[in-house]
């Protein structure tokens, strides 16, 4: 399967849920399942919590992640205690998480386990640098786009998105609203002088003028209401990089500022951008550019049709329908493995 | 009993030095900040002694990588040995990190074997942690000597044979073996802890041992690459010198700048010496500099200085006027009168005292704080406490060595010390504001008024 095939040609990827319960750990249990051991190791961690054997929120039941023998991974402590594998430890990192620290283990025997790994970006850019010094050729982390996390999983290679019908009981609204996120997920890369400079900002508004160079113009990105970004339109500025989120009243307050063809709005990564579609659409209509400091390579989707409360959408159908509007290949892992596990 | 952590944000600019220090691990640093300053001559002097025996860990780069990995990877797990110690089950984290600590300090010792300074343990002043390769072949049975750790299968031939049960069966027989493995599990990991109990005061004193390497092969670093000095420790009656003293953050700070730091010679007498010399002179950095040097020393640190003579004191004031105590709410008058007031007790309690302090009374009339200054002169002179006050006031009725910061020659600042002669405090606080630009008017008038007098 070429999803495998894309897989093992990168060095980290993460695996992303758009919603809870849209298949993601299924989708990670399956790559694990398939992917040729012989001669790769593979590091498996978990952005903040997950691994819960019952879903916190909707009380059903979430699988576990199974490993196979050879793979390494690393949880908290607590996890590591109550794990249900035979593994041999290599590693307890002094950084500390809610569930206490953060420990490296080597699975000797085919078992389960809950992972938690690291919670901050920097812990998570640390991990994956330190399982290439460990020996892993290819690092899986299984991410989360709506989590209390401040890990975000732009900062892996490449990244495999799923979706389903928990998301939307409608196909149509699940259709747009996951073409919505991969045209996020597919923004450009903002190549400008200043994108080195902006990599390590954490807050504030900046503005970029014609030639590449970023300016603050305010400590937070709540602020927007100051004339200074009018000012710095009027000019000519060819951009804004906005350290947090991107939402639909940046959007609105630029375009009534008289932002115009060509102006790009710049976001750290596609985690921190939440504009409608509605938005999307209007910032296209008037030639305004969406693009990420960190951009990921979307490997594919995966879709799960059975949401948490029993709805079921027909696979096939929805399958074909994203097919068709997607530019990446669509999966249907439960189809091909039999259902979830 | 003076802490580090206690003087790690004095005045004198000591954390600066505590920064630059390429500590590994935050054990060492935790250590550092509780040492308490060593108070005799004797201590300091094999402080120093291992460290220039570290200085031979640094000249080879193979033994210094090694020894540097290996530090990097302490943990501090006191609580862990201090449960073993208590007779407790440790589980599969805490057996890792003893095995973990073992096998570092195991490599740490062979190491240091290489360099033949511990063939005889009791001429060496390194530390060097104990022998742990009991406690490692408890939990490395297969003889791996990795860096990992599990309950192996050869702690018994049953788990060993649960364990391919498991593997090679499903559903319930599966979950049954699994159970009595986990049991059995348990049972071994209780045997091995029980085993290794007896270790746990080995291991506590080899965590300590790898701290205060860590420690003491940063202070070496610190001295070869920084060029400092190991000060030689003299004896009460001489009150201790320096040449080509500096200050190390300001230093750098200047040559940021592009600007030099000019190093200063300066020696103490016993009692009291009066600084005096024009605003900017330097005289408050000299301050500090001499207290920071005498910090540096009794931590065992090397020194800013191309040489160095020390005397060991009990106690050590740098009082210095700029807002000290506004934080308790108090007038900076009446905070530098409760500093100054705690350095006549230490002096009068017979501690051996140093005492830097900076423009006393000067934030009072001059009639009363020429009189302040004067007194507490007389007094400092009277306990032999070793002592240095700058000052702007003339005090021509006290009897006690007084030096001048040269001053400028040919336009140019000259910072050095020297003897201040007859010629008492120098009158060039107008002169100076006028350098920094102030307004004509104003300095015109300031002339007049000092002729009137």
């Amino acid at each position: 399967m070429t999803l495998i095939d894309d897989i093992v040609k990168s060095h980290s990827v993460s695996v992303v849920g758009m919603e809870k319960n849209t298949g993601k750990t299924e989708c990670l249990n399956y790559i694990i399942k398939n992917l040729p051991l012989e001669g790769l190791t593979v590091a498996v961690t978990s952005i903040g919590v997950d691994g819960e054997t019952t879903d916190i929120v909707t009380g059903t039941h979430k699988p576990e992640i199974f490993l196979r023998e050879g793979m390494m991974f690393s949880t908290s402590e607590k996890h590591y205690r109550q794990r249900h594998i035979l593994s041999e430890l290599l590693d307890v990192d002094d950084e500390s998480t809610a569930l206490g620290r953060v420990v490296t283990a080597r699975a000797l025997d085919y078992g389960k386990i809950m992972l938690s790994g690291p919670s901050t970006g920097k812990g998570l850019a640390r991990w994956i640098g330190r399982m290439h010094s460990f020996g892993a050729g290819l690092t899986l982390i299984d991410g989360a786009i709506s989590r209390l996390s401040s890990a975000s999983p732009a900062i892996s290679e490449a990244m495999v998105l799923s979706t389903g019908a928990a998301l939307s009981a409608n196909m149509n609204e699940l259709v747009r609203k996951t073409v919505h996120t991969v045209s996020i997920i597919l923004s450009d890369k903002y190549e400008g002088k200043c994108a080195d400079r902006l990599q390590d900002v954490e807050t504030g508004l900046w503005t970029i003028d014609a030639d590449g160079n970023a300016e603050q113009i305010e400590e937070t990105a709540s602020a927007l209401s100051l004339s200074q970004v009018k000012t710095s339109l009027a000019a000519g500025h060819k951009g804004i990089f906005v350290a947090g989120a991107v939402t639909d009243r940046i959007v609105d307050r630029l375009v009534s500022d008289g932002a115009k063809d060509g102006f790009a709005i710049v976001a750290k990564d596609f985690t921190k951008v939440f504009i409608s579609p509605e938005k999307m659409l209007l910032m296209k209509r008037l030639g305004l550019k969406l693009e990420m400091l960190a951009s990921v390579r979307l490997l594919a989707v995966c879709i799960n049709p059975v949401s948490p409360n029993g709805m079921s959408l027909d696979p096939d159908r929805l399958r074909g329908r994203l097919e068709e509007v997607l530019p990446v290949p669509v999966y249907d892992l439960f189809r091909t493995t039999g259902g979830a596990e | 009993m003076i802490r580090f952590k206690d003087i790690v944000d004095s005045k004198c600019g000591i954390r600066y030095c505590f920064e630059q220090l390429e500590l590994c691990s935050g054990v060492a640093r935790r250590m550092l900040l509780e040492t308490c300053m060593m108070e005799s001559g004797e201590e300091i002097r094999s402080s120093y002694l291992s460290m220039l025996e570290a200085v031979r860990i640094l000249d080879d780069a193979d033994v210094y990588e090694c020894i540097i990995a290996n530090l990097c990877q302490l943990h501090d797990i006191g609580p862990t040995i201090a449960r073993l110690g208590n007779g407790e089950v440790l589980d599969d984290i805490e057996l890792f990190e003893i095995k973990h600590l073992a096998l570092i300090s195991s490599k740490v010792r062979t190491k240091l074997g290489t360099l033949s300074l511990c063939s005889d343990k009791s001429e060496c002043k390194l530390p060097v942690p104990d022998d742990l390769e009991a406690l490692i072949d408890i939990l490395d049975p297969d003889g791996l000597r990795i860096n990992s750790f599990y309950i192996y299968d050869s702690y018994s031939p049953e788990l060993a044979a649960l364990r391919n049960r498991i593997r090679h069966s499903d559903g319930r027989d599966k979950e049954e073996a699994y159970v009595e493995a986990s049991g059995l599990e348990a049972s071994i990991r209780a045997a091995i802890s029980s085993r290794a109990k007896g270790f746990a005061e080995r291991l506590s004193g080899a965590l300590s041992s790898l701290a205060l390497l860590d420690i003491v092969v940063a202070k070496a670093k610190m001295m070869e690459d920084k060029g400092y000095v190991i000060p030689k420790i003299v004896s009460e009656r001489e009150a201790g010198s320096y040449e080509g003293l500096y200050h190390p953050e300001i230093a750098s700070r200047l040559e940021k700048e592009g600007k030099n730091f000019q190093p200063i010679d300066f020696s103490f007498s016993q009692g009291p010496t009066l600084l005096v010399g024009i605003n900017m002179g330097g005289k408050s950095v000299l301050l500090k500099m001499l207290a920071l040097a005498q910090y540096l020393t009794q931590f065992g640190f090397a020194v800013p200085a191309t040489s160095a003579r020390v005397s060991v004191m009990e106690d050590i004031f740098l009082v210095s006027g700029d807002a000290e105590s506004s934080t308790e709410g108090l007038s900076s008058f009446a905070g530098e009168i409760k500093s100054i007031e705690k350095v006549i007790e230490a002096s009068r309690s017979g501690k051996k005292t140093l005492a830097l302090i900076d423009e006393p009374a000067r934030t009072t009339n001059p009639v009363e704080g020429t009189a302040l200054v004067s007194a507490l002169t007389v007094i400092l002179e009277e306990m032999g406490t070793v002592t240095v006050i700058t000052t702007h006031y003339d005090t021509p009725d006290v009897k006690c060595r007084c030096m001048r910061v040269k001053g400028y020659m040919d336009g140019k600042m000259d910072y050095s010390i020297i003897d201040a002669g007859e010629a008492g405090v120098p009158h060039e606080a107008i002169d100076t504001a006028r350098r920094l630009g102030a307004d004509r008017r104003w300095m015109e008038l300031a002339y007049k008024f000092v002729e009137k007098r």
